[in-house]
């Protein structure tokens, strides 16, 4: 009995799973043309929108009274649900004013109040889309949402929220971030120092008091923000970082006061070089001697050369050759020495300042 | 007589119940790793989507990167390589050529169209290494370095060049390899967001094969012409966008594919660098993986998506042989000098998710898979065999595959959507399905061969022809809209918001 009907089930199955995965195939080949149906024609239209965005917005910006007013009133019937996005990541090639009148348009059409509701939703890229709307657009009344999200569970949207943020020219906005360079993770205090770094901080003396008061993360993003400013009021703070207990932060402030470059503070750094303990702290100091490039730590740069640590012996070199031919006379006099390491930087520094050396020279 | 008939029977009873119980766990396998995949993806295309990217590109507080690209006998692809990462967007990097004593013209070729200058440099072997012939520096492009050396291999290239090199950071290209657009800064982002517990990042690969490629850069990704590539298109898709991504997930990626990695340099220092091997890249995530679990140190090892690497894969049978095999013998002595990490509880999970993964199904793999075709054979002769019960473990087996390299395919649309040509989507559909009838096959026998060669001791690379870069091929024309992959700079973003559904 199951001799004979054993192979007509068998059949029947290989029947059903042959159906199955004939189906599964069409259902993914369908799926994939779909997809690139759906995404080519969305592709298509964003591109022509974005185009005639960046049309409108440069009569916009051309100034033409009347130009403005028609492209305005263009862009108010081109704007939709779809492509709001796109005309608010375009807005910032506009003035203040074209940015204004664009971002009124928006909240004229309900699209800002629907991206301040959504950046309390509870999905996380609803948040993010948001976040980075109100980020380009900017609308005053955004502010307080954009803060709120600085401190957001979830570290992505704190980090898009930052980028926001420092679109924001108001104090409220630089007083946000400030809050929170030093603090949370490194990647946020990287990327907010990074853009003070690039769009400046109004409100120095804040962060010069978190460069006397905060914890060692804060007054290490302090120093490298104010460094990177040129502010020479955080002079005595960061002579005062140089005497701490933490390495770290005598390291960052010898990279901030490299930073810096002036002169006269080249001597408390290159007592830094000479007598400091820890080896990172002797090459971040030896690297500011060479941004500082006082003639006067060529000496004590050359002295570097014979450090234990082959990093600070590194950076040493580049700091000389940093000094182009000032440092020619001493690096000949290295060469004189007995340690070899340092005769051998020696020759590289001077073989990149430009001195010819014969390749079977003994060194 | 009947003795051997009752074997006979055992063994096409019992074989029969381990080709099936493997197939069935590799299959469910592969799909829970899919779905993993899947979510990961998402996150990582919306996380990409919405981060701002200039501000790292510019910014002087992102890690600086020596990019180490070992060569030997790359004559013809190694300007079209080193153009591309030069001309890379990121704030900081230097780009170390190791010429490997190549014997033919790699070192002339970079020595002349570098205007490079012989340089003494003072290096310090943190990694023990044969010494170097001679260090040139570029006149016209200050951040490259060449470094020749006696041909010694591709693990001692990369240990001179991370001794040589000058960031914390360094990130190793084949030089038949091209980046994509931000592919530094992408592969970089989760050393800046986690520098403490991030030491090695992965980032994909794909075939370079057939696209049209200007100025070192791959500006219209299209299917390589020729079978074997195509093929091999669908497998990279598979491996890099479906396991690796899901084993990335758990922390259990033992592959980080040489090709395009990034490591934390002192973690690379502190195990002792690259070791001669057939896979050195394999050998070494896995001694990293070792040590951090050994130390009980809070670690993470992850692949990437969106970072990618363009790269020249076999187009003869002979040097796709010589590929697979080193890999398989590689993957196999990875395996086994490290099998007492398998199910051992002292390097948690990864010995009992990753090991095993990669002991099973990456290493016996190819046994299974040769005991299923032996049986039928001799369940034939036994008269064992029931034709419809064969035909449908053939669909099954067939269907099963078909399916995976399908979603393989359906997952590049949904995320990434390089391949803008529909004839191209068409291709990699029909390979999905073909592949199972012929490339398997010819893959299995290299992999098993090469089982038999690592049983016998054998320790050869084998070579890998290359090829030019397609640079004369006339871009566009082709695509149904406004490639993606070739679309002006200022368009890019609004190119990428594809990418999201």
């Amino acid at each position: 009995m199951g001799e004979s009907t054993f192979p007509t089930i068998a059949t029947q199955q290989l029947l059903v799973l042959v159906a199955i995965v004939a189906v599964l195939a069409v259902v993914l080949t369908v799926a994939s043309v779909f997809a690139r149906y759906i995404t080519t024609s969305s592709d298509r239209r964003r591109i022509r929108d974005l185009e005639r965005f960046e049309e409108l917005f440069g009569l916009i910006a051309s100034g033409r009274r009347e130009s403005r007013k028609t492209a305005l009133e263009e862009v108010e019937v081109l704007l939709s649900g779809r492509n709001v996005d796109l005309a608010a990541s375009g807005v910032g090639i506009l003035d203040p004013e074209g940015r204004r009148d664009v971002t009124r348009l928006i909240e004229k059409k309900g699209y800002v109040d629907s991206f301040i509701g959504m950046s309390g939703s509870r999905f996380k890229w609803k948040r993010a889309r948001a976040i980075k709307a109100l980020g380009r657009l900017t609308p005053p009344r955004a502010t307080p949402v954009l803060v709120r999200a600085l401190y957001d569970s979830d570290p992505d949207i704190r980090n898009f929220a930052a980028a926001a943020v420092s679109r924001i020219r108001t104090s409220e906005a630089e007083r946000a971030l400030m809050e929170m360079l030093g603090r949370g993770t490194e990647y946020l205090s990287h990327r907010i120092a990074a853009m003070f770094a690039e769009e400046g901080v109004a409100d120095r003396q804040a962060l010069l008091e978190k460069l006397r008061g905060g914890d060692i993360s804060e007054r290490r993003w302090a120093a490298e923000v104010l460094a990177g400013l040129k502010d020479y009021d955080a002079v005595p703070a960061l002579f005062v970082l140089l005497d701490d207990e933490d390495a770290d932060a005598r390291a960052a402030g010898a990279k901030a006061l490299g930073a810096l470059g002036r002169e006269r503070d080249a001597g408390r750094i290159g007592a830094l070089l000479e007598n400091d303990s820890v080896w990172f702290v002797r090459a971040q100091a030896a690297r500011a001697l060479g941004e500082i490039l006082s003639p006067e730590s060529v000496g004590l740069l050359c002295a570097g050369l014979r450090d234990e640590s082959w990093w600070v012996r590194r950076r040493c070199l580049e700091s000389l050759v940093a000094f182009g031919d000032e440092a020619v006379p001493a690096l000949k006099e290295v060469l004189r020495w007995e340690d070899r390491f340092a005769r051998e930087s020696a020759v590289e520094a001077l073989e990149r300042l430009g001195m010819e050396f014969r390749a079977d020279t003994a060194v | 007589m009947d003795l051997l008939a009752e074997i006979v029977a055992w063994l096409v009873r019992w074989g029969g119940i381990v080709v099936l119980a493997f197939f069935t766990l590799l299959v469910f396998t592969l799909i829970f790793l899919f779905v993993l995949s899947l979510f990961d993806m998402y996150r990582r295309l919306r996380q990409n989507y919405y981060s701002d990217y200039e501000v790292m590109a510019r910014s002087r507080f992102t890690f600086p990167i020596s990019v180490l690209i070992p060569a030997y006998n790359e004559e013809r692809t190694i300007v079209d390589c080193v153009e591309s990462v030069l001309n890379m967007d990121y704030p900081e990097h230097e780009v170390l050529v190791i010429n490997d004593g190549s014997a033919d013209g790699t070192l002339e070729r970079l020595l002349e169209h570098f205007n490079m200058v012989r340089r003494r440099v003072v290096y310090r072997r943190s990694i023990d290494t044969e010494p170097v012939t001679a260090v040139y520096k570029s006149k016209t492009h200050p951040r490259l370095t060449v470094i020749d050396k006696d041909h010694s291999g591709k693990s001692e290239s990369l240990n001179v060049g991370i001794n040589i090199s000058r960031y914390p950071l360094f990130c190793s290209i084949d030089a038949d390899s091209i980046f994509q657009e931000n592919a530094l800064l992408r592969v970089v982002r989760p050393v800046l967001e986690d520098p403490e517990r991030v030491v090695a990042v992965g980032g994909q690969v794909r075939v370079a094969n057939g696209c049209v490629i200007k100025d070192g850069r791959v500006t219209e990704p299209r299917m390589p012409p020729g079978a074997l590539a195509g093929f091999q298109v669908v497998e990279y898709l598979r491996a890099f966008v479906a396991s690796r991504l899901g084993l990335s997930k758990l922390n259990n990626l033992l592959i980080i594919s040489g090709v395009f990695s990034l490591f934390r340099k002192d973690v690379v220092i502190e195990v002792g660098g690259y070791k001669k091997h057939l896979t050195e890249d394999m050998e070494l995530v896995i001694r990293i993986h070792r040590r951090m679990r050994e130390q009980k140190r809070d670690y993470a090892a992850v692949f990437l998506p969106d970072p990618i690497c363009w790269t020249q894969v076999p187009t003869t049978m002979k040097s796709l042989w010589s590929q697979r095999s080193r890999w398989h013998r590689g993957l196999m002595s990875c395996i086994l000098s490290n099998k007492r990490l398998l199910f051992n509880p002292r390097y948690g999970d990864l010995a009992f998710v990753g090991m095993p993964y990669y002991f099973f199904f990456e290493m016996f793999g190819p046994v299974v898979e040769l005991l299923g075709y032996v049986l039928i054979p001799i369940a034939g002769a036994a008269g064992a065999l029931r034709g419809a019960y064969f035909l449908l473990f053939l669909a099954l087996a067939i269907g099963a595959g078909t399916m995976l390299s399908m979603l393989a395919v359906l997952m590049e649309e949904l995320s990434f959507g390089l391949y803008r040509r529909w004839r191209d989507l068409g291709k990699m559909f029909l390979i999905a399905f073909l592949e199972n009838f012929g490339y398997r096959q010819i893959t299995l026998v290299m992999r098993l061969t090469a089982t038999v060669e690592y049983l016998r001791g054998r320790q050869e690379w084998g070579s890998h022809d290359r090829e030019d870069f397609n640079n004369d091929v006339s871009a566009g024309g082709e695509g149904e809209c406004a490639s993606r992959a070739h679309a002006p700079a200022s368009r890019s973003s609004v190119v990428r918001t594809k990418q999201f559904p």
